[in-house]
């Protein structure tokens, strides 16, 4: 998960690219075949789209009476989005920056019933304004462009090559039009032949139309661009919307793990302690009567065995508190608790721990110990493994990404650990889950098996976290 | 209560500082200290100031709980540290709930023995109670069984070489017991722990130390090695 590619990506501007009239011009240059040939393809798939969408829609609306209709529309809906992605997808030939994703869903995570999955669509505005662009705005300017692009190329390349075409035409006596213009400007082009005057204007408008041709497809290409950065791309609202979804989602999974963690701590508590307390108040009550009977030894008896109990319900409450909050991890933090969790391994463990993981929240410092601790009980009885490395760090915060804390628990044994249902990986991915981090796997056949746990780390004071997303 | 011939102890008169922030364990552990003879020289809910109220009440033994105000983290082991440095003369019994290794480590590191670590279940026991503050109170090392079978269970390989009676001797010697006491314990003659203990030492490859204390350090090195 130590994607560094982000970073490089969208590294500050360190060296400007040369300025100047000629360098910039030699850029828009660059860009022109790629415009040019978007535009020209635009147009194709602009008539496709106002050709499929408008009948479907219309015939969708027309049968909304009927029920049949409203399949009919989403339909509709989910062509208007694949032609759309389509355009976004061609886009890229411009070599503008790439428009991002909208948000396809923005349902609570658990609105999944019939009539919600189908209508989704119909409640997206994504949808409607992909169907709008398809529909309507995009063949309108694609027609514009595409008029324009053909008009600039055949005049600009046509141009700069009548000399040689021009050869070939068939004339007849009304073909000359170069002998009227010399006749119509005398000052201008007197005594000069008609084929003279043809390939001059012509090489003149060629020149003209190629000279401005990369500014006309690069201003072309960005108004498509704009247009569908508009109505094709994310909204600013989509990052709230993905950032709810993302929370809900998170806060059930943390909600079902913390949900069974209690009815089984419920369980032990009523199975043992509770049993032997019971048991207990039993068992003074008998030690009375002996005593007031004054039968001691029967009494002493009592009390041996009172005590017992006693010490058994202390073990067994000692047990399971250790099961909820582990007592290192509450007094001195994770990392002492990751090197006590390490030490008490039946397998030699090396442990690589940040000293800064000690700043995580409480919750975090529990999920990531219980994490670990099932991960090292597993490598000792499943792995076949003769050592284990248990590494936790802080990754910090970047412009673009939140802070994480990653742990990775790496063991040499024979591999084959994988997520299945009711697994106690998938167990712990949803707890992982629950902090909104991941659980990643790798344990090819044969080993070794590295585990890691990636939670991001809420930035200190400032939710800043929706602008972190992009 | 009468003063029992039967729990009257060789240690009657032997001053005791108590700091126990649970007024229901306090109570409990005072009127402990009377049936064994001991005095109360001073119970308190907090550890401020230990060295000076340790001084103050002229203690030959403070014992410590672990959770303590104002956070209730380890408050009890920082505090018996403390002591350990500024009073070495004093024994210091150290009581919790739990028992954790790394406490184990940090309480013996600080000083030559004297000191003791042991669960809060141990002292329903009156003549294991006392046995502790005897044995810390001569400069002995106690350390709870509890803790010594955690911190060996990491070990299984070197350890699968000891023969069964080694183990339990092993145990015993980790607890900060004396030759004497081990015999006395597993049914053996002196003669026999102290052969055992000599090839646990060569089977473990470790450095035959004196006094009891430099034993149970030489077994938390152990098992702390990889």
């Amino acid at each position: 998960m130590t994607t560094t590619t982000t970073d490089t990506a969208v590294a500050p501007p360190q060296q400007r690219p040369a300025e100047g009239f000629w360098a910039t011009y030699g850029r828009w240059w660059v860009n022109a075949p790629g415009s040019a040939l978007y535009l020209l393809v635009v147009f194709v798939l602009a008539m496709t789209s106002i050709g499929v969408l408008a009948s479907f829609f219309s015939t969708g609306i027309g049968l909304l009476v009927l029920v049949i209709g409203l399949p009919m529309v989403v339909l509709t809906l989910l062509i208007a989005r694949v032609l759309g992605v389509v355009d976004r997808f061609l886009l890229r030939l411009t070599g503008l920056p790439q428009i991002a994703e909208p948000e396809w869903n923005r349902d609570a995570p658990d609105a999944n019933g019939f009539w919600m999955t189908l209508t989704r669509p119909i409640r997206n505005g994504h949808y409607w304004s992909y169907l709008v662009h398809g529909m309507i705005v995009n063949p309108i300017i694609s027609t514009i462009s595409f008029a324009l692009t053909v008009a600039w190329l055949s005049v600009g390349l046509g141009g700069l090559t009548y000399w040689f075409w021009g050869i070939f035409l068939p004339r007849g006596d009304v073909g000359r039009w170069g002998q009227y213009v010399a006749d119509f400007m005398p000052g201008l082009f007197g005594g000069w032949s008609w084929w003279a005057v043809e390939v001059v204007l012509y090489l003149v408008a060629g020149i003209l139309f190629t000279f401005t041709l990369p500014w006309v497809m690069g201003g072309l290409a960005r108004m498509h661009h704009a247009i569908a950065q508009g109505m094709l791309g994310r909204w600013p609202s989509d990052d709230l919307a993905a950032e709810v979804r993302a929370e809900a989602a998170a806060r059930g999974l943390a909600v079902q793990a913390e949900d069974a963690a209690l009815r089984r701590l419920e369980r032990d508590i009523h199975d043992g302690p509770q049993q032997r307390l019971v048991r207990l108040q039993m068992d003074l009550a008998a030690l009375q009567r002996r005593a007031e009977a004054g039968d001691t030894d029967a009494a002493a008896e009592l009390a041996r065995e009172a005590q017992f109990h006693t010490k058994a319900a202390l073990d067994e409450l000692r047990a399971l508190s250790t099961g909820v909050a582990p007592p290192l991890l509450q007094d001195r933090g994770l990392g002492a608790a990751l090197n006590a969790l390490g030490a008490a391994t039946a397998l030699p463990v090396t442990l690589d721990i940040d000293p800064a993981v000690d700043t995580v929240s409480p919750e975090i410092a529990r999920t990531i110990y219980f994490v670990v601790a099932e991960l090292l009980t597993n490598a000792v009885k499943h792995s076949g493994a003769s050592e284990v490395t248990v590494r936790a760090a802080i990754r910090p915060a970047t412009p673009q990404t939140q802070a994480m804390l990653d742990v990775w628990v790496v063991d040499n044994g024979h591999g084959g650990a994988h997520m299945s249902p009711g697994h106690g990986l998938e167990g712990l991915r949803d707890r992982v889950a629950g902090l909104r981090g991941i659980l990643r796997v790798e344990s090819p056949y044969g080993g070794p098996t590295t585990i890691g746990a990636h939670v991001p780390l809420p930035a200190p004071g400032a939710a800043d976290t929706g602008t972190g997303v992009r | 209560m009468m003063a029992d011939p039967r729990t009257e102890t060789p240690d009657a008169g032997l001053r005791v500082v108590l700091v126990e922030d649970s007024v229901l364990l306090r109570e409990g552990l005072v009127r402990l200290f009377d049936e064994a003879g001991y005095v109360t020289a001073g119970a308190f809910g907090d550890a401020d100031d230990i060295v000076a109220r340790v001084r103050g009440a002229q203690a030959d033994v403070a014992i410590l709980d672990v959770r303590l105000p104002p956070t209730f983290r380890d408050e009890g082991i920082k505090a018996a540290i403390t002591l350990r440095a500024e009073a070495p003369d004093v024994g210091i019994l150290v009581l919790s709930q739990y028992v954790e290794g790394l406490y184990a480590r940090e309480l013996l590191a600080g000083g030559d023995g004297g000191i003791g670590y042991l669960l809060k279940d141990r002292v329903t026991s009156l003549e294991e109670f006392t046995d502790a503050v005897r044995r810390v109170r001569e400069g002995g090392t106690v350390l709870d069984p509890l803790v010594v079978k955690e911190l060996l269970a990491a070990r299984p390989d070197p350890l699968a070489s000891l023969t069964p009676r080694e183990r339990d001797v092993l145990e015993l010697m980790a607890e900060g017991r004396s030759n004497a006491s081990i015999a006395e314990r597993l049914f053996i003659g002196v003669g026999a722990v102290e052969k055992n203990i000599s090839s646990i030492f060569a089977k473990l490859g470790l450095e035959e130390t004196g006094s009891e204390h430099r034993r149970v350090l030489a077994v938390l090195a152990f098992t702390q090695r990889s």
